[in-house]
């Protein structure tokens, strides 16, 4: 078992095999959060890189007071939402404009699909939308914590929360049918 | 199925969901993890260079070396006997000029002792006929008696004397009063201009041993004013939207954060931080230079200094249903909860180590005040304090040291005039204004300049003057 507290300090005192160390032990994790923020391969990529500087940048604030894994997550998660507020062709859709209508489904599906597809399938809402499902859903912020994050009411996170749910589940069962049926068409025929 | 089990079906499928980062992206981190440590340790080059300098400047400026004194420093208060003095025929005591200034002295030269001498001494001004005697030691004429000596040169006689002061000489056929209607009195470089100093060759030439401005001159200063943060030349900003929480040092993303009020009292929405009103605080200065003379009006002047500039920023609201941490001016990780009710106005602390480079430009150099006008820029590494900054991976602000420390680039502009003169130095004081190009704080969406004005007092201690006498 990695020994983090050494780790860390070896990090922190420049010790290029701990740098790299650290790097294996949370790039493949950290990618996959990446990927679901982003539209991409290339931009996760740019994330993973431009978060993985910021860890370091800010390594001499980490307290051991939880897991290094989690803190990373975190940096990570701001990152990418950085991200997406400083690109430009992510700005339009993180309008967050509550006159985006979508129908509100309200039965659960089961999910059956891989982790691959299911991160596809989130790719492929509004970023808007994206990102507030990836960070309710999946990271487990609350609302109140979303609106400070992005910037939004409270309330607007939760119903752009739930019409990206009932996106999402529209897109599982049609997944779903498609991999049941592979003649029958999915949300953008790509995934 | 309950509404849970499906974010929690997202949550077992996606969260600790891996893929493999490609090579490159590894290299490209760890590269550029490499290049920042290395920048930290060259930044550490300039001020070495700064250093070598001033010492290698101080040493050739105070160096001393006798014979390459000038003239005019040998003719000013040492002694007769080091003094190259051209021949003069006895002077009866009595009307003996003791408070004619040496350098209109140095015209009443014998011309019956050294008749050739006679044309170059009526054509030359005072300095150069000094110089003259000290270049040709084959042609000048024997030395002068002690006496004659000691009655041009006294150590005790004023050097000092303004040019309208009457001048008692005998009435000789080549003394002052003769030679009345000659260059010594009316022409030569010191007509029109300052002949106190009497070294003579350039009328701009004051108080400093009367060749040139001193080539080197070393200068300790302080400053004190006003120094604030906001756009450019602004000591101050309202508060702004800026969608951004307020955190200490101990905050940890998302749990905390103070939303605040603006200066204006304005409260921020329901979810929606408000970026705080900012305004000038105290800041100072202490620093050091050295400057060069480049000619007779401009100076190039390297320093080092030390600059704390504090800013206001709030006030800052303890509000909110979260754990709000006290945006208090204490680092070190201060988890205090403040009373919702509280209203502080944080002060940013930050500190400078600054390399000034200014170019200085004599406005008026035959004043007394000896006005100036300095322009140039400072880099300066912004290196330690507990400022709130920005901090975008958390999307707030915070007390966090890797946040502001960087190089940034000011300008600098100010005037300086001579208030106080003593031997070796003066005093002087002057009003500037110091403004920052770069952003003080490292990311956007914040881009506060620091920007400082106020009155800095500088000691100057003169170095000796041009070895090239003309």
């Amino acid at each position: 078992m990695t020994d983090t507290r050494k780790l860390v300090k070896d990090c922190l005192a420049g010790d290029p095999t701990a740098q790299g160390e650290l790097y294996d032990l949370f790039s493949g994790q950290m990618l996959g959060v990446c990927y679901r923020y982003t539209k991409s391969q290339a931009d996760a990529e740019d994330v993973l890189q431009e978060g993985f500087i910021n860890v370091f940048r800010h390594l001499d604030r980490f307290r051991f007071e939880g897991e290094l894994g989690a803190w990373i997550r975190r940096i990570m998660v701001n990152t990418a939402l950085n991200y997406l507020k400083k690109h430009r062709h992510y700005q339009q859709e993180l309008a967050f404009e509550d006159d985006a209508m979508h129908p509100v489904v309200d039965d659960h599906p089961e999910v059956r699909l891989g982790a691959k597809e299911l991160a596809d399938l989130i790719r492929q809402l509004p970023t808007g939308y994206q990102a507030i499902l990836n960070l309710h859903a999946i990271e487990g912020y609350t609302h109140v914590e979303i609106g400070r994050m992005l910037g939004i009411h409270e309330g607007t996170s939760r119903s752009q929360y739930a019409r990206a749910r009932a996106l999402l589940i529209t897109w599982i069962r049609a997944a779903s049918d498609h991999y049941r049926a592979p003649a029958a068409p999915g949300p953008k025929g790509n995934y | 199925m309950p509404d849970k089990d499906f974010e929690q079906q997202l949550r077992d499928g996606l969260h600790d969901w891996q893929m493999a980062p490609p090579p490159p992206v590894r290299d490209a981190v760890l590269e550029a993890v490499r290049r920042r440590r290395r920048r930290r340790g060259l930044l550490w080059i300039p001020l070495g260079v700064v250093l070598l300098g001033a010492a290698l400047g101080g040493y050739y400026a105070f160096r001393r070396h006798p014979a390459e004194r000038p003239a005019a420093i040998r003719q000013v208060g040492l002694p007769a006997s080091t003094v190259a003095t051209p021949p003069q025929p006895a002077v009866p005591a009595a009307v003996a000029p003791a408070e004619v200034p040496v350098a209109r002295r140095a015209g009443s030269v014998n011309p019956t002792a050294s008749p050739a001498w006679v044309p170059a001494v009526r054509g030359a001004t005072p300095a150069r006929e000094a110089v003259t005697l000290r270049k040709t030691g084959a042609d000048r004429p024997a030395a002068p008696a002690a006496s004659e000596v000691s009655a041009i040169a006294a150590p005790g006689a004023p050097d000092l004397l303004p040019s309208n002061a009457p001048v008692a000489l005998t009435p000789t056929p080549w003394s002052p009063a003769a030679l009345a209607h000659q260059p010594l009195e009316t022409g030569g470089a010191n007509s029109g201009g300052d002949v106190k100093n009497t070294g003579g060759v350039k009328n701009s030439a004051k108080n400093t041993g009367g060749a040139k401005p001193a080539a080197w001159s070393f200068r300790v200063y302080a400053a004190g004013g006003a120094s604030g943060q906001g756009s450019f030349l602004s000591f101050g900003a309202p508060a702004q939207s800026q969608h951004v929480n307020f955190m200490d040092a101990g905050a940890t993303g998302n749990n905390a954060g103070v939303p605040v009020t603006g200066a204006s009292g304005a409260t921020a929405s329901t979810g929606m931080d408000t970026l705080a009103g900012r305004r000038a605080g105290f800041g100072w200065t202490v620093g050091v230079s050295a400057s060069r003379r480049l000619s007779s009006r401009f100076r190039a002047e390297a320093g080092l200094d030390f600059t704390q500039a504090e800013t206001r920023i709030g006030p800052v609201n303890g509000y909110g249903p979260y754990l709000g941490y006290t945006a208090s001016n204490q680092s070190n990780y201060n988890y205090g909860a403040p009373p919702y009710t509280t209203r502080l106005t944080y002060i940013n602390s930050y500190r400078l180590l600054s390399l000034p480079l200014d170019v200085s430009w004599s406005v008026a150099p035959r004043t007394r005040a000896q006005p100036s006008v300095y322009l140039g820029v400072a880099p300066a590494w912004l290196f330690s304090g507990d400022a709130l900054m920005y901090n975008p991976s958390y999307s707030g602000y915070e007390v966090a040291k890797s946040l502001y420390r960087h190089l940034q680039l000011s300008g600098e502009l100010g005037f300086s005039a001579t208030i106080l003169r003593f031997k070796g130095g003066d005093v002087g004081a002057g009003p500037f204004l110091e403004y920052g190009f770069s952003n003080l704080q490292k990311f956007a969406p914040v881009s506060d300049h620091l920007n400082f004005a106020g009155v800095r007092l500088d000691l100057s201690l003169v170095g000796k003057t041009s070895r090239k006498a003309p």
